[in-house]
């Protein structure tokens, strides 16, 4: 009896390997993309804590921003570099908007920074949002 | 009693001599330990480090560090150094690539290039020599961590075609880096030596390698002579603009093009999203190396457009056919230079990332039918590898196992006095093994000719005019006689760095002078290159510094934001006294202030408000901060601790 339990272990693992390690569904990378999305968290921290300072309309040092700007770049390099199936590459896809919206903020944020006194953010997020448009209507 | 003495006390040993590959875009050092040589991996855990230096506001970096910021910081991101080492700057090969740099390059005296960066808000010129310093010294600090000991000796390896100023221009780079340059080799000679086929014995004679050298920017081949241990260049060709990074290009363009195709919009203008391709290009082409296809998947490329591709081993080859056939057009050219049949090749030595490009092996073997490819060593490691080799013979670290073991190494170029009418008259032929001492008579060549001229030129033209200057001084004093009386001696040393020295004797009245080379050959005086040296040190403590305020200037800047966002979470601050809660308001309000008056004051006044701070903050500080490991509460000495753990890539600002 026992041998037979023996034989069939040994045949589930030479089988499915794959599912010994992650056992959720065919998925790949989401560890990977965990790992990015923990630094990204950081990084998003400081993106607010950035926001809150040049929203009272104090200025901050413009090389903060472009530092931080690079360092979400960098993530954004990390999250290509993964390679991921199924759920991974759903989660992957998530956090790669997510860099890039937060990219855009900076961008925003830098913008304003330069020129506090010009009419705040609405402007120029609008701006930004009307491009997207235009390029979409011209696609097809 | 040297028995005696070694039981006595183990004194520690000197830190062996290391070998540093200096390279056009990556540079690699190596040690011999344990009978073998050891690659060193830098800070990064990298065993290449890029040759990049940059300068920024607030410090200096080297290396990973240097390449990483490049974008942010083009003009002052300075790399290529060696393309200009040792060239003036009328060079057309300095002219044509200046053009291409972000970061400028102006003449300085002797017409030197000068690179010019903003360093510290401040304009600063540096000469080639100092920027090569830069990268030799992360080398040296990068053995210096390995070995646990101060690094005073290194071989340094140079391109074969590199002429006498550039040789001298490379030692001069390892004075101010604090090395002393046991000596300079040539990088195919190097290679060489890493698969030891100076040393295989299977046939006696003559034996001819053909070296293969495709890096990151630069395509070199050079044909080698080994015999008893000397090696003698027999020829060089290459591109001193072909690598990796074109190939990586046209793939970039090829997936460009097919976004355009796919979705009818250009993604060339977006730095961003070329970025990203160009990353996700270069490992594709590594996996190409051994693998025939691999996918390319970037999510949201371009307005929120996912691009997914494949591209084969096939189309990569077809894409950059125009570059290989260039390689093999070259190798061919170096063959006919050396006058040689490829059957006479014994050895092919592949050197350089981009020969682990299958095509490229392939198309290697197909042309040496027969013949060895060595391949066996890293090809980004093998240079570094034979300097390291070398280094050990020469400073004996190799002991027994390297008893008969001579290198020579040989000039690349005939070195020649002018005579009348511009003609050549060579005293050290071209592959004349070095260290070497050469002379030949001279006479006068004009009735009553009281001084006379030499002038010393590099290169195998016939006339001086196609010859390269190395410089000329005066022999003066002598005595009227009627042309061809009177005699000299002239000489030329070489010593085994390849560096030359010319003298002259007039043999009747024993008057003498040796070269005084003219400041047109670029030299650095020992004068310029002991500044030189101590701006390098001054640099590097300032570095340090500057690392310390930085650190203690994050952590005050972060845990000041913390606690603005804390204050405002009412949660947190319902059971303060509205009294606490305005003082806590406003210490981190005067915390920031300060902070944006005091970017970089001394690490002490960073503590100091740490501390005041923290103490004022105490009521609202979280407890699970403390679980987070982001702020150290009371255990430990305020501000230092937490810094290096809450931010520490923020060393990079600029």
């Amino acid at each position: 009896n026992s041998k037979l339990v023996l034989m069939e272990d040994a045949g589930d693992k030479q089988m499915n390997p794959q599912e010994i390690n992650e056992p959720s569904e065919v998925s790949r990378g989401g560890a990977a993309v965990f790992e990015v999305r923990a630094e990204v968290d950081k990084l998003s921290e400081q993106v607010s804590a950035l926001q809150a300072v040049v929203h009272t309309g104090n200025k901050v040092d413009e090389r903060n921003i472009v530092y931080l700007t690079e360092m979400l770049m960098r993530q954004l390099l990390k999250l290509d570099s993964i390679e991921a199936e199924g759920e991974g590459k759903i989660q992957r896809k998530l956090e790669v908007c997510r860099v890039q919206s937060l990219v855009e903020t900076m961008d925003t944020l830098r913008a304003r920074n330069s020129n506090p006194f010009s009419d705040c953010t609405n402007a120029v997020s609008v701006t930004t949002n009307w491009e997207t448009f235009d390029a979409g209507v011209a696609d097809p | 009693m040297a028995e005696k003495r070694k039981r006595e006390a183990p004194a520690p040993a000197p830190a062996p001599a290391v070998g540093i590959d200096l390279g056009t875009t990556y540079s690699c050092v190596g040690v011999w330990q344990h009978g073998r040589v050891e690659i060193i991996a830098n800070d990064q855990g990298n065993r290449t480090t890029p040759s990049f230096v940059a300068f920024t506001n607030t410090g200096r970096f080297i290396g990973d560090a240097a390449k990483n910021q490049v974008d942010m910081n083009p003009t002052n991101t300075v790399f290529g150094a060696k393309r200009l080492i040792g060239r003036k700057y009328i060079d057309p090969s300095v002219q044509s690539d200046i053009k291409h740099w972000p970061f400028k390059v102006i003449p300085g005296l002797g017409n030197k290039p000068m690179i010019v960066v903003t360093y510290k808000g401040e304009e600063k010129l540096f000469a080639t020599e100092e920027i090569s310093a830069m990268v030799l010294a992360k080398m040296k600090e990068t053995a210096e961590a390995y070995l646990g000991s101060t690094v005073k000796d290194a071989v340094v390896t140079v391109p074969a075609y590199f002429n006498d100023s550039q040789r001298q221009a490379t030692k001069d780079a390892g004075v101010i880096a604090g090395l002393n340059v046991l000596r300079i080799i040539n990088e195919p000679t190097a290679a060489s030596i890493a698969y030891g086929l100076d040393t295989k014995s299977e046939s006696t004679g003559e034996k001819n390698v053909f070296i293969f050298d495709l890096g990151g920017g630069t395509f070199d081949v050079s044909i080698l002579t080994i015999e008893e241990g000397i090696f003698e260049v027999k020829a060089t060709a290459g591109d001193t603009h072909l690598g990796g990074e074109d190939f990586d290009n046209t793939m970039v363009n090829h997936f460009v093009q097919e976004f355009r195709r796919k979705n009818n919009m250009d993604i060339s203008g977006n730095p961003r999203a070329l970025w990203r391709l160009k990353t996700a290009c270069e490992r594709a082409k590594r996996i190409l190396s051994f693998s025939t296809k691999t996918e390319i998947e970037i999510d949201s490329l371009f307005q929120g457009i996912d691009f997914y591709s494949t591209i084969s081993r096939a189309k990569f080859e077809e894409l950059n056919k125009d570059f290989f056939t260039k390689c093999m057009e070259l190798v061919q050219k170096c063959l006919n230079d050396a006058k040689m049949d490829k059957s006479s090749i014994n050895d092919v030595v592949l050197v350089g990332g981009s020969t682990r490009i299958p095509k490229v092996q392939q198309l290697l073997q197909d042309f040496f039918p027969g013949k060895d490819l060595c391949k066996s060593i890293n090809p980004d490691e093998a240079v570094a590898y034979g300097a390291a080799v070398q280094a050990a013979v020469l400073s004996g670290g190799g002991q027994e196992k390297f008893q008969d073991f001579v290198l020579v190494d040989i000039t690349p170029l005939s070195l020649s006095i002018e005579l009348v009418g511009e003609v050549a008259s060579v005293v050290v032929p071209k592959n004349t093994s070095i260290p070497t001492k050469l002379g030949k008579v001279f006479v006068t060549s004009k009735d009553n000719q009281t001084v006379v001229r030499f002038t010393v030129f590099e290169g195998e033209s016939a006339s001086t005019k196609d010859n390269n200057l190395l410089g000329s001084f005066n022999l003066s004093g002598i005595p009227p006689a009627p042309k061809g009386v009177e005699m000299f001696d002239v000489y030329f040393d070489i010593d085994a760095n390849g560096i030359l020295n010319v003298s002259a004797v007039h043999k009747t009245t024993g008057q003498k002078n040796h070269i005084i080379i003219t400041n047109d050959r670029g030299r650095l005086s020992k004068e310029e290159i002991e500044k030189m040296v101590l701006a390098a040190e001054k640099y590097k403590f300032e570095e340090e510094m500057y690392k310390k305020k930085v650190e203690a200037k994050n952590a005050l800047e972060i845990f000041a934001y913390r606690m603005k966002i804390t204050i405002m979470n009412e949660k947190i601050t319902a059971k303060l006294p509205p009294a606490d809660k305005k003082k806590i308001e406003n210490a981190i309000e005067l915390a920031i202030q300060w902070l944006d008056g005091h970017q970089l004051v001394e690490v002490d006044e960073f503590e100091d408000q740490m501390e005041e701070l923290k103490r004022i903050c105490k009521p609202i500080i979280p407890k699970s901060y403390k679980g987070a490991g982001v702020i150290n509460d009371d255990a430990l000495p305020l501000g230092r601790s937490s810094s290096s753990r809450a931010a520490p890539k923020i060393e990079i600002v600029d």
